[in-house]
């Protein structure tokens, strides 16, 4: 049986002046998975997170989380949630033990429990040394940390975060990321987040659900996303330009769908690596071509989302400069 | 009964004011020059400025003393008058800014907090109101001790219950308004609009009451509003228990409407609160 902890059933929310922010999305979230949404600017994310947080209330539709609804039963919700929203939340004028304090107080913990508990949390994301520093004074990636902290204060069994490490160098992120799967890890906590960087989505998800524009436009596993993307890509690096013979005899080989070639590199597109990689590579011995480097160029999701929306993913272009921003892609 | 949620937010505010030194150097500073400046100079006794050489001067100046001065100003020098009726304007001038740090926290982003944490949203506002009231309170208690040492002037059987019921009036009259404007800014997310708001109301009410000068001598339209003014009334028992002025009767009165004003003021920030703490 799967566990199904968080569940939205086609929400819709209308703002106020008529921005359809969330159009008709459905997803379940199972028990001690990350679920990302993944999707560009004004997506829709952080209406969604906000919907099921119970900060803001949907125009249609049904979510529950934990088996309450967030619209009859939001403070059931609440209790049993953790927030990290997407704008910073501590109190610049706190240090990051009062921030905690306060956090951990709200939820009932008394002073000496909220106390011990607030050490423990800034520990695990490394500001115990600066927990009596006021918030003001923290750098970027720390605040990140501070609010991934208090979002777990009081023991979550659903963690939502809405874009955990936005505005963070990549080294910050990668830190935050081990924090994030270390929690996870320890507590068994479902997580729900938001994100528009595709390797985060990638290295963290257990599933993903691609959103634009208000719409789930595809969902499931980074793998199985990535393998719809049909095929992959190897390009192999040759000493001298390689004849038309070879690049015939490679293009009539199984699983191969693609070959062309651009000064002295052979870009083949196959369904499979794993099933053709010998078979093109004895074949290239057998015709004494020299090989400088072969590189594997995977499916990203961004090419998900490319193939899926017909848009560029960070900036909104159309698709003719899709096909530009391709073959500038080859030509590298 | 206050929740410990309400206690937390409690201390979180008051650790916050603390903090800002300044702040509570200017909640000293800028009513001490109202004292100051209003109530030292407006020592009307010498208005009425009598030449040295007039013959019947001293006579003169004692009639003045007793007919206007202590008829209008109830027995007392007018810096005493002013001086403890300035304390409800103070009481105003602190607690109309209590739902300031409201609107902040929510531009700050910090309201997120409280909003998903599992506490009734009463608790936020009543934490942000007792702080107010706390911080109007010391405010005044400090400003007191000041107007004692430049020659305040207090009745001479003064007890205990009196200090009391000063503190009860301007509690319940701090409590009041800041329900009121705490209520407000629940609906209001622009401080720019929490200001003028605060700027619309602020001196009128201070001039529209009894705070600086006897209602009875005024246009029959300010003594309307001055009427209706909750400053009135808390100044009317304030007065009565700190310089002896007044009857008891007017104690009662007074003390009566400053409750009808809180229960209204009450229920007026909690129908505005509850059009929507969420979006
Ligand atoms: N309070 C609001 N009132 C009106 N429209 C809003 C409001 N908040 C968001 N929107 C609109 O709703 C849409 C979705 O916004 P949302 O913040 O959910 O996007 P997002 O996916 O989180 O984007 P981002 O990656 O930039 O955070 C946007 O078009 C936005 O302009
Ligand atoms: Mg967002």
């Amino acid at each position: 049986m799967i566990n199904t902890v968080v569940e939205v059933e086609n929400l819709v929310k209308i703002y106020p002046g008529g921005v359809r922010a969330v159009d008709n999305i459905s997803f379940k979230v199972r028990k001690g998975e990350i679920y990302s949404l993944l999707g560009p600017n004004g997506a829709g994310k952080t209406t969604t997170m906000k919907i099921i947080t119970t900060l803001l209330k949907p125009t249609s539709g049904r979510v529950n989380v934990g088996g309450y609804s967030v619209i009859e039963e939001p403070q059931k919700v609440r209790k049993i949630i953790g927030y990290v929203p997407q704008d910073l939340s501590a109190d610049d004028e706190l240090t990051g033990l009062e921030n905690m304090m306060l956090q951990a107080r709200l939820y009932g913990y008394s002073k000496s429990e909220a106390r011990r508990r607030s050490i423990e949390l800034l520990e695990m994301v490394g500001l115990k040394e600066a927990a009596d520093k006021l918030v003001k004074t923290y750098s970027g990636g720390m605040r990140r940390r501070l609010e991934l902290a208090m979002g777990l204060v009081n023991e979550p069994e659903v963690l939502i975060l809405d874009e955990p490490t936005l505005g963070l160098d990549v080294q910050s992120r990668i830190h935050i990321w081990d924090y994030i799967r270390r929690i996870i890890r320890e507590n068994s906590i479902t997580v729900i987040m938001t994100t528009h960087y595709m390797e985060e989505a990638d290295s963290l998800s257990d599933r993903v659900a691609i959103i634009d524009r208000g719409k789930i436009v595809v969902e499931g596993t980074p793998e199985e996303l990535k393998s719809r993307i049909s095929g992959e890509i190897i390009l192999i690096y040759t000493e001298n330009e390689a004849d038309k013979q070879v690049m015939d005899k490679i293009s009539t080989l199984k699983d191969v769908i693609d070959v062309d070639k651009i000064d002295k590199v052979i870009r083949i597109k196959v369904n499979s690596i794993a099933s053709t990689i010998n078979k093109i590579l004895n074949l290239i011995e057998r015709e004494k071509v020299g090989v400088k480097s072969i590189s594997i160029e995977k499916p990203t999701l961004e090419q998900v989302f490319i193939e899926y929306t017909g848009r560029m993913f960070r900036d909104e272009e159309p698709v003719d400069s899709r096909r530009m921003i391709a073959i500038w892609r080859r030509r590298r | 009964m206050i929740g410990s949620a309400t206690l937390a937010i409690y201390e979180r505010e008051m650790r916050k004011w603390l903090r800002q030194w300044w702040q509570i150097v200017f909640i000293i500073i800028t009513p001490l020059m109202w004292m100051g400046l209003f109530g030292k100079s407006f020592n009307f006794s010498r208005f009425f400025n009598i030449p040295q050489d007039f013959p019947l001067r001293d006579i003169v100046n004692q009639a003045i003393e007793e007919l206007i001065i202590k008829r209008f100003f109830g027995g007392y020098d007018y810096f005493s008058f002013f001086v403890v009726g300035m304390m409800s304007v103070f009481i105003l001038f602190t607690n109309m800014w209590s739902g300031m740090s409201l609107v902040f926290d929510r531009r700050l982003g910090y309201l997120t907090r409280f909003l998903v944490a599992p506490i009734s949203r009463t608790s936020i506002l009543v934490a942000k109101i007792l702080a107010s009231i706390t911080r109007s309170l010391l405010q005044v208690t400090a400003l007191f001790i000041i107007a004692l040492a430049l020659g305040l002037k207090v009745k001479p059987n003064i007890s205990i219950a009196d200090i009391a019921l000063f503190y009860i009036t301007l509690t319940i009259l701090a409590f009041s308004l800041g329900a009121l404007f705490t209520g407000v800014a629940v609906k209001i997310t622009s401080h720019d609009l929490v200001i003028s708001i605060a700027n619309l109301v602020n001196l009128p009410l201070m001039f529209a009451s009894n705070a600086i000068f006897p209602i009875e001598q005024m246009p029959d339209y300010i003594q309307a509003i001055a009427r209706v003014n909750p400053l009135t009334y808390a100044n009317i028992i304030t007065r009565y228990a700190i310089l002896g002025i007044g009857t008891p009767e007017d104690l009662v009165v007074s003390f009566l409407y400053l409750l009808a004003f809180m229960a209204v003021s009450i229920s007026v920030g909690i129908v505005i609160a509850s059009k929507k703490f969420e979006e």
